[in-house]
């Protein structure tokens, strides 16, 4: 595979959902079970795989394997809003690329891609790639498939809206034309927004694609063979896999309404294994045997302080705030949903692509840091506007109130006194959405992400300090715009590097936010794990990766 | 009371129902603009907009028409069980309501013939066997079984009867109805042990009520048999309040068991009220609040039937 292109802020609503709701889905959480944490290196979870495209990690045959998701998945069509299908779809739905360790694609159903130009990239499908029926993949339906999300009231339509035109050259070549270069769109043929489907399928069943009933058509290693909105759903093993035999001869998936009844359920042995959990500690004490793992993943919590509005546009009083916090206790108050505790915007995870792992560390040296260290928080207030101290409200989601407590409570041994305001989670994205000059001192939990770095972009520059942008500080000094906008249009990976190590130290300086954890990724099992389990395991057809403990 | 006047009765109470729903059904409506912000802000449920998508909902709803036109249309498409799409699963909010219908109704009486089970015929015996040992244990049980929520009992309930002792799944409705026996039992026991203990209380008083009465005395004076007393004489008095109730326990049972469908995981009409009203999904507001007012409705009419069936006293008042 060639290539390395970057940038596109195509991502960015996907974030909104993420701060608005993602915390409904429960993103982030930990345990005991901390493979990166504990050294344990020879954990399931942090192997690679180390099969081919559509291999599974193992020769052993599970006949069945019962699957547990928090929430309801109410249609497979990935254009629509499929809930918890974001845990199952890619069972059944593959995409053309993957996302392979230390970020870097590989193959899957293509065997390659080339980027012709700064705007135009080239895929080349595999031969013998055969949908459930039998037929063979071919680019129409690649092409079919991406107009699907492009057009159409689609909900995927914002990770598409750079591409000029898609096109098919010949049988088992896609050509996407980008409207201006795009530095994160490498990354999209890999994501689970852009998974392919069979074009004759979704033609003959128009107002019907991907419901109850109907369902699709897909490559998958499992067919979709029901969906019950309300319970769950069945598959089966794909005949016609391109990938061989796959693993697993039956997956049935059960919905639950929270963790509580799934983590009942797993004890009772009603189900063996839920990617995706909300609340390690809870699920543990429900589940009991230590059945939780938990993975640190890109995903950011951040502090916000709006950084126009005083005496938070002191920057001695930010600088007071990021010293004050001791980020040992507030991952404690997560309950097991912290990965790892967090120094920067833009997670190592995104940066590591960008270099050698030498190259990657010395520059991420460079970046000023902020341990807790309560002296250098009471100097920097003291040489701040508000030496004495000040009294303040701090703005929280109802689903992190206990972590905010732990941080009023910090602050306070500081000078700063503030009034914790708790309000639901729809009331608090609406109000850190809204006018820039009225967004409050916040915290979120941003729950997912991208493998490029330019997906923190949506916490800056002037464009999202806009209604419904994500800019929770009001941060606009211009320098930083312009090193976004070079960091989309940057090719060359080491200028990238440059590009957003700047970035980081600019926003290390300036403290708009005080980045507190890396969010965890969990799932529970007491029978198995799963392989490669990191920020990016939805997006492939996971199961292939199950192994039993 | 004669059929005809029966009939009469059914068709005045559909009639009044009728009205009812068009006054309900107007007010429905009128929160696509009740709702804080326009009308696509109410029916975009939170998302953010493009332009093509608010022309497209606005073309969808018919929003450039007047105010009455637009509900003409709405009440035309509802009366055809076509409430629009949600805005959160955009499926048809038919076929939403219709996947939980079925379990959700299936709960509901379940819970409800359990609850007239745990309820009436310990109240009878509690009732007989007044101020003795039987008497104060089921009174002091069901005083405890009142003060715990429904959800807290589902959960003990699962622990024991799913994990402890695997006798029932942990989770979900089933399908098929010995399927759904199975799955419903431990959320149907949930919810039926709170209200049925307050069913016991009543039925008690009702009884001892009933049992003081002079009709009851003569009864056995006449030395008719113990079983035509306990049928005809009491339990036929006694019961009248516990009709009474059935309405709006059916009704609490089918929809209002969002706690319990949360416990036991069953998706079921509760839950999906309470997340649309979460997400602001107004379609499927409207479409669930009409639902709901057809339920109360019809559980209110045939409780009243079962009413005059059982009370002489009413078909007399009725007749005359």
């Amino acid at each position: 595979m060639k290539s390395d292109v970057s940038g596109t802020r195509g991502l960015l609503r996907l974030s909104a959902l993420a701060v608005a709701g993602v915390m409904v889905l429960g993103a982030a959480a930990c345990t005991d079970n901390r493979p990166d944490a504990g050294g344990r290196d020879t954990h399931p979870v942090v192997k690679k795989r180390s099969v081919g495209p559509g291999k599974s990690v193992t020769d052993k045959q599970i006949p069945q394997l019962k699957v547990g998701v928090i929430g309801k998945v109410p249609t497979l069509d990935p254009k629509s809003n499929i809930g918890s299908g974001l845990y199952t779809n890619t069972l059944g739905l593959e995409s053309l690329l993957r996302i392979g360790s230390n970020g870097r694609l590989e193959p899957w159903l293509a065997t390659g891609y080339e980027q012709k130009s700064d705007k135009v990239y080239e895929y080349r499908l595999r031969k013998g790639v055969k949908f459930w029926d039998g037929s063979e993949l071919t680019s129409d339906d690649v092409k079919y498939s991406w107009d699907h999300y492009r057009f159409d009231g689609s909900t995927r339509s914002r990770y598409f809206r750079n591409v000029a035109d898609i096109s098919t050259p010949d049988t088992y070549t896609v050509r996407v034309e980008l409207k201006t270069p795009d530095g994160s769109w490498k990354y999209t043929p890999a994501m689970f927004w852009s998974v392919i489907f069979q074009k004759k399928f979704a033609q003959e069943h128009k107002k019907s694609h991907g419901k109850p009933g109907t369902l699709l058509v897909a490559t998958g290693p499992w067919k979709f063979d029901s969906l019950n909105p309300t319970s769950g759903m069945e598959l089966s093993a794909n005949p016609y896999y391109w990938g061989g035999k796959p693993p697993i001869g039956r997956i049935s998936v059960k919905s639950y309404a929270d963790d509580n009844s799934m983590a009942l359920a797993l004890r009772a042995g009603e189900i063996d294994l839920s990617p995706s959990i909300g609340s390690p500690k809870g699920f543990n004490a429900t589940a009991g045997k230590n059945s939780v793992t938990t993975v640190a993943i890109c995903a950011t919590t951040l502090l916000s302080m709006p950084t126009k509005n005083a005496p938070w546009d002191d920057v001695h009083v930010r600088r007071a705030v990021a010293y004050g916090l001791d980020r040992k206790n507030i991952i404690a108050s997560t309950q097991g949903r912290a990965g790892a505790p967090l120094q920067m915007l833009i997670s190592p995870i995104l940066m590591r692509p960008l270099g050698s792992k030498e190259e990657v560390d010395s520059a991420l040296a460079t970046i000023p840091v902020h341990d807790h260290d309560l002296g250098k928080a009471k100097a920097e207030l003291a040489k701040s506007k508000v030496p004495n101290g000040f009294s303040g409200t701090f703005v929280t989601p109802q689903s992190m109130a206990p972590t905010s407590e732990v941080i009023v409570d910090q602050l306070k041994k500081v000078g700063i006194n503030l009034k914790l305001k708790s309000m639901t989670d729809t009331t608090w994205a609406a109000l850190i959405t809204g006018p820039a000059d009225k967004r409050p001192m916040t915290i979120a939990e941003t729950g997912a992400c991208s493998p490029d770095p330019s997906w923190d972009d949506i916490f800056l520059g002037k464009a999202n300090t806009a209604v419904g942008g994500l800019n929770l500080a009001n941060y606009t000094p211009p320098e930083v715009d312009k090193l976004l906008a070079s960091g989309l249009t940057t090719n060359e990976p080491k200028k990238r590097l440059q590009i957003y190590t700047d970035l980081l130290r600019r926003l290390g300086k300036d403290l708009p936010y005080v980045p507190l954890y890396a969010e965890g990724n969990h799932y529970a099992s007491m029978k198995y794990d799963i392989v490669g389990y990191d920020s990016f395991w939805m997006n492939m057809p996971w199961a292939l990766n199950v192994v039993a403990k | 009371m004669s059929l005809k006047a029966t009939l009469l009765f059914i068709v005045r109470r559909l009639a009044a129902m009728a009205v009812l729903m068009v006054v309900l059904s107007f007010a429905v409506f009128s929160l696509v603009y009740l709702a804080p912000g326009d009308a696509v802000d109410a029916l975009l449920g939170g998302k953010s907009s493009t332009p093509e998508l608010v022309a497209s909902l606005k073309e969808e709803y018919h929003l450039n028409e007047p105010f009455f036109t637009q509900y003409w249309i709405w009440a035309r498409d509802a009366l055809h069980f076509d409430f629009g799409a949600s805005t959160q699963t955009t499926l048809p909010v038919t076929d939403e309501i219709g996947a939980r219908f079925g379990s959700s109704v299936f709960l509901g009486v379940y819970a409800y013939v359990l609850t007239l089970l745990f309820g009436v015929v310990p109240g009878v015996i509690a009732a007989l066997r007044r101020r003795r040992a039987v008497d104060r244990g089921l009174v002091a049980g069901a005083v405890v079984t009142l003060s715990t929520p429904p959800f807290v009992l589902g959960i003990l309930l699962l622990y024991l009867f799913a994990v402890v002792v695997p006798v029932f799944p942990a989770a979900g409705k089933g399908e098929g109805f010995l399927d759904q026996l199975w799955h419903l039992t431990l959320p149907a026991v949930a919810l039926a042990l709170t209200i049925s203990a307050f069913l016991l209380r009543h039925t008690r008083a009702s009884m001892i009520g009933v049992l003081d009465q002079d009709y009851v005395a003569f009864a056995r004076a006449r030395g008719l048999a113990s079983r035509r007393i306990m049928l005809r004489y009491l339990l036929r008095n006694a019961l009248i309040p516990v009709v009474t109730v059935s309405g709006v326990l059916l009704t609490y049972f089918v929809t209002g068991a969002v706690l319990v469908e949360s416990t036991f995981s069953l998706g079921g009409l509760g839950e999906l009220l309470v997340q649309s009203a979460e997400s602001g999904d107004l379609p499927m507001i409207q479409g669930l609040t009409l639902i709901i007012a057809v339920i109360i409705i019809s559980a209110n009419l045939l409780a009243d039937l079962a009413y005059m069936a059982i009370d002489p006293r009413i078909r007399f008042e009725r007749r005359s």
